[in-house]
């Protein structure tokens, strides 16, 4: 569960710092003074030393596991739990359909042989009897 | 003075209706899909079960009270029936029935059936290789367990028929739900398969 957490909480920051980066970047190319772009870089900076705090202090080691996890998937920003969610759906579809397809395939060879006429007769079905027991019992008058 | 003579069986005996018999053992050759055919009687009396040996046996020769049997007749149609213990091997089954009717005036002829070899499914699910404490399971539609990817239980009858994620499972939803088995923490991913007028269950449960 505190994992979970701090996966989210470096998911969120991780997505604060490309936030910031593209503001640095945008602010870069629409500043109208040095003046000013200096004091928002000071401020930027200052801001990336709270966000490093904030990455040490949730746990550094973490944040790397994680964003390599996420870099190792296919589906981007997806946490472990959903990745594992995800897997067990992806899974049970597979196999959902294998064993549609295997029961299937069973009632088939049954429903094509119920055609053939040897299966279709029953020449014998005169001659049982449900009261009787008893293994192949056969009762001669 | 002539001899009358008559000869009534429970069922036909080996050497009765030998074409109807090789068709069966063609069947249960040519396919590992299924451990024995049988022949019923529109009344639900067995005619002939193949292999021979299962048909010896038998503790009943009427099979009218089989949900399989009731379920052809209503459908008119293929229909997998649930998971029950056989009254020849004392084994769980589950049988695919096919009701046959006579074309000129379509009454019922008798039902043609297929005995699944459930240890396919066990094969199956155990050759996924899940991690430890994971289990992949098929459930029928009375909560009875068909198969287990764990080898150790995959004989043990269960019965998950109290498991929410059995009952949104009967109701035809997929998703998944935390439920606690024998005092463990289980992550249940459940899914329905609806085939051949019944529903059975795909669960995929995960400590945790």
């Amino acid at each position: 569960m505190l994992q979970f957490f701090i996966d989210e909480i470096n998911y969120l920051v991780a997505n604060l710092t490309l936030i910031f980066l593209s503001l640095d970047y945008k602010l870069k190319l629409y500043s109208c003074s040095l003046a000013a772009c200096r004091r928002w870089k000071k401020n930027t900076i200052s801001l990336f030393s709270v966000v490093a705090i904030m990455i040490l202090g949730f746990g550094g080691s973490s944040f790397s596991s994680s964003m390599v996890v996420n870099a190792q998937d296919a589906d981007k920003n997806v946490n472990p739990s959903m990745n594992k969610i995800m897997t067990s759906d992806t899974l049970l579809k597979i196999l959902s359909i294998n064993l549609v397809n295997y029961l299937n395939d069973s009632a088939s060879i049954l429903k094509i042989t119920s055609m053939i006429p040897e299966v279709r007769n029953s020449e014998h079905a005169d001659k049982i009897n449900s009261s009787l027991h008893g293994n192949s019992q056969q009762l001669r008058y | 003075m002539q001899i009358k003579s008559t000869v009534v069986y429970m069922e036909i005996a080996n050497n009765c209706d030998i074409e109807k018999r090789k068709i069966a053992d063609d069947i249960l050759k040519l396919s590992d899909n299924f451990e024995a055919i049988t022949f019923l009687l529109p009344n639900g009396d067995m005619y002939m079960e193949e292999p021979y040996h299962r048909q010896l046996d038998l503790s009943k020769n009427n099979f009218a009270f089989r949900d399989y049997y009731k379920g052809a007749l209503e459908t008119k149609a293929a229909l997998l029936g649930e998971v029950i213990i056989s009254v020849a091997t004392g084994e769980r089954v589950a049988v695919i029935s096919v009701p046959i009717y006579l074309e000129k005036d379509q009454s019922l002829v008798g039902i043609w059936n297929g005995v699944l070899n459930l240890g396919i499914f066990n094969k199956m699910l155990q050759s996924l290789n899940l991690s430890d404490g994971t289990r992949m399971i098929y459930v029928d539609g009375n909560g009875q367990k068909i198969a287990d990817s764990n080898t150790l239980l995959s004989d043990k009858a269960e019965s998950f028929v109290n498991l929410n994620s059995f009952k949104y499972g009967i109701s035809g939803k997929n998703g998944n739900s935390t439920e606690v088995i024998n005092g463990t923490k289980f992550l249940i991913t459940y899914s329905p398969v609806e085939i051949l007028s019944n529903t059975w269950i795909v669960m995929l449960m995960q400590p945790g």
